[in-house]
């Protein structure tokens, strides 16, 4: 991690220490004194060692361990240890204690590893500059999930820190926003529906289409489809033209017609001056992306077999269902 | 199953890969008959489309899985020298473009529709004799068929932790915001219902974005793993634990006096490269070497193959 190294660590230790103390214990303060330290002798007779460690409730997690020098806050180790080194084997194998202390030396002078080979005299030149009073911090690496039991998220650590967590595969504080915005649109809507005119009926056209034709004319356009729909003059007649009066009588309002070729009239349903559209359409009319169609009905006279359909506005749902259902009501529903 | 590769499973794995290949088998079973029952109710609503597509997607996780478990059941080969344990890593990579790929279509195709203003029309079909609007089908539908995954969603998180794969976890994770998307479709059919034509976009939109953005986390870290990441845990969280037990374990040896090491994951199980400096520069003997191997492959199942190798300096990367 070559995180033992250079100064710039410390700050970090300290952050953990100081922002995230959920995870973070002090594991030692250098409180052993020199009988209990046979591995180094030194001056001021302190020096760091772990049998007096209490982990305060540190879990069984690894954990990293930074090993600091509080006279000169530039120099800082840490000893990557677990948590059964200091249970067992750091307290039970002097050569094990031998060694932490070995590598605390080792790393402190400004990370400068080479001193540390078999060359006594510069290990001891390292052990007097270290030994004083050391700082032994402790934290566990515990896991995204116990930290966000915690409240603590991954962008509230400090930067250096985040690398330990690559990141919540899928995070839950996205998935609780999304929550939130889902929950408020159902309200939005519920409450979209009682407004106005207490439960409307759904579905509702966008355009207020059924309800305009409510208020008392139809606007129908046919294309001529002999058979189907004849030319009667001005007006049309047939047995589709038929169905469509019939569908005025039964909500109590009158029919214009427009007669025109297809794509007229489809463009009259797109900009809204027709409300309805008869003709030659089948269930497979390439108009289908440009209004919105009825379903199927293969029972109307003169269809010879094709099924028949009717156009209406895209997206204009309540005109839908209302002719699809008169169709269902009058003509059957064929399938 | 009880060997994958070079590794022996303990009976907890076993027990929990058995589970693993019924419920990935139950989930594509029940995504099935999810597929078959929504299309017939997809109609024109675009969220409901992207919905069901998301239903289609959400099986390419499981298929990946059962058929990378084929490859890594295979002891390791001249060949192949590592064992094929990859296999779930490619599975997972596979999963997470095709995840990313087809949710980006989505999310333009439901932006456009939203842009040129295409007002989603939901008519009606005929229930026992009755015009019924098809958008309540659509709900009722899709409020059934929510609760599948809340439940194999959480047994597969289980059980993804205990076998350490991230396929089965991201797919877990998957299914466990899949409530989301029902909920969203139902938003956007019953914004259509009281006449609000852009909320079958917006709930698509967000269905979509969903997608894209599970296909990007598993890709992510699909790829990383394949480029040999420091191991970390299932849920890609921290680094793995087993990297402070195994040092603290070599380091405790009395001819061992510094240790570092590399460990990657294979996908399931790990690849080890122990470094250890001698005490003194002595070479160690063959014999403690195998005996901390041994010792060291059983910390946990998932570190059979380990290698030791003493050096006189550390190399930096392999310090923790």
């Amino acid at each position: 991690m070559g995180r033992n190294r250079a100064t710039g660590e410390l700050g970090r230790c300290r952050d953990l220490d100081v922002d995230i103390p959920p995870c973070v214990g002090k594991l030692f303060e250098g409180v052993l004194d020199r009988q209990k330290s046979t591995a180094v002798s030194q001056p001021s007779g302190k020096v760091a060692a772990v049998e007096r460690c209490d982990l305060h409730g540190v879990s069984r997690e690894p954990f990293e361990c930074a090993i600091m020098d509080e006279h000169d806050p530039t120099v800082a180790r840490h000893a990557d240890i677990g948590f059964q080194n200091i249970g067992s084997s750091l307290t039970r194998r002097r050569e094990r204690r031998e060694r932490i202390l070995d590598d605390t030396v080792l790393g402190v002078p400004g990370g400068n590893e080479a001193t540390v080979s078999d060359d006594s005299g510069a290990r001891q030149a390292a052990n007097e500059r270290v030994l004083g009073r050391l700082l032994v911090h402790a934290f566990s690496i515990p896991s995204m999930a116990s930290l966000h039991e915690r409240g603590i998220r991954r962008k509230t650590l400090p930067k250096a820190d985040r690398h330990l967590y690559g990141g919540d595969m899928f995070n839950r504080s996205f998935s609780a926003g999304v929550s939130a915005v889902l929950g408020a649109c159902v309200a939005a809507i519920l409450v979209g529906c009682s407004t106005v005119s207490g439960w409307v009926t759904i579905p509702r056209d966008p355009q207020g289409t059924f309800e305009r034709v409510e208020g008392g004319v139809l606007r129908a356009g046919a294309s001529i489809e002999e058979g189907l729909v004849n030319q009667n003059g001005d007006s049309v007649a047939g047995p589709l033209p038929n169905l469509v009066d019939a569908f005025a009588g039964d909500h109590d309002v009158s029919v214009t017609w427009e007669v025109g070729s297809e794509e007229t009239l489809v463009k009259g349903l797109q900009l809204g001056r027709l409300d309805i559209v008869i003709g030659g359409f089948t269930v497979d009319t390439p108009w289908a992306d440009r209004a919105a169609v009825t379903r199927a009905y293969p029972n109307i006279p003169g269809s010879q077999g094709r099924e028949i359909v009717m156009l209406v506005p895209a997206g204009e749902n309540r005109m839908l269902i209302e002719v699809e259902s008169f169709l269902d009501r009058t003509v059957g529903s064929g399938g | 199953m009880r060997v994958i590769g070079r590794t022996d499973l303990p009976p907890t794995q076993q027990r929990a890969l058995k589970q693993a290949i019924r419920w990935e088998w139950g989930t594509i079973a029940y995504s099935a008959v999810t597929i078959a029952t929504v299309a017939f109710v997809v109609g024109n609503s675009q969220a409901m489309k992207t919905a069901w597509i998301e239903d289609m997607l959400s099986v390419i996780p499981q298929v990946s899985f059962l058929v990378a478990l084929l490859f890594i059941r295979r002891p390791p080969t001249r060949g192949f020298p590592f064992g094929r344990h990859r296999a779930m890593g490619v599975g997972h990579l596979v999963a997470g473009v095709a995840l990313f790929g087809v949710g980006a279509h989505l999310a333009i195709e439901s932006a456009t529709a939203l842009i040129s203003r295409q007002h989603p029309t939901i008519g009606s079909v005929v229930l026992f004799g009755t015009t019924v609007w098809q958008g309540w089908l659509m709900v009722a539908v899709m409020s059934v068929i929510v609760i599948g995954p809340f439940i194999y969603g959480r047994a597969k998180l289980r059980i993804a932790k205990q076998l350490h794969n991230k396929l089965l976890y991201a797919d877990a994770a998957m299914a466990r915001a899949d409530w989301q998307t029902n909920v969203a479709s139902i938003i956007g059919v019953l914004g259509v219902g009281v006449g609000l034509w852009w909320l079958d976009g917006v709930a698509a939109l967000f269905i979509s974005i969903g997608i894209v953005k599970d296909g990007f986390t598993s890709t992510r870290f699909a790829v990383r793993d394949l480029m040999d990441e420091r191991a970390r845990t299932h849920d890609d969280s921290a680094p793995d634990p087993l990297i402070w037990q195994i040092l603290g374990e070599v380091r405790r040896e009395p001819w061992v006096r510094f240790a570092g090491l590399r460990m990657r994951d294979q996908g399931q199980v790990f690849h080890t490269e122990v470094f250890v400096v001698p005490v003194r520069d002595k070479p160690p003997k063959t014999r403690d070497l195998e005996r901390l191997a041994r010792e060291l492959a059983a910390l946990d199942w998932k570190v059979q193959d380990i290698v030791i190798i003493p050096v006189s300096n550390l190399p930096d990367e392999a310090t923790v």
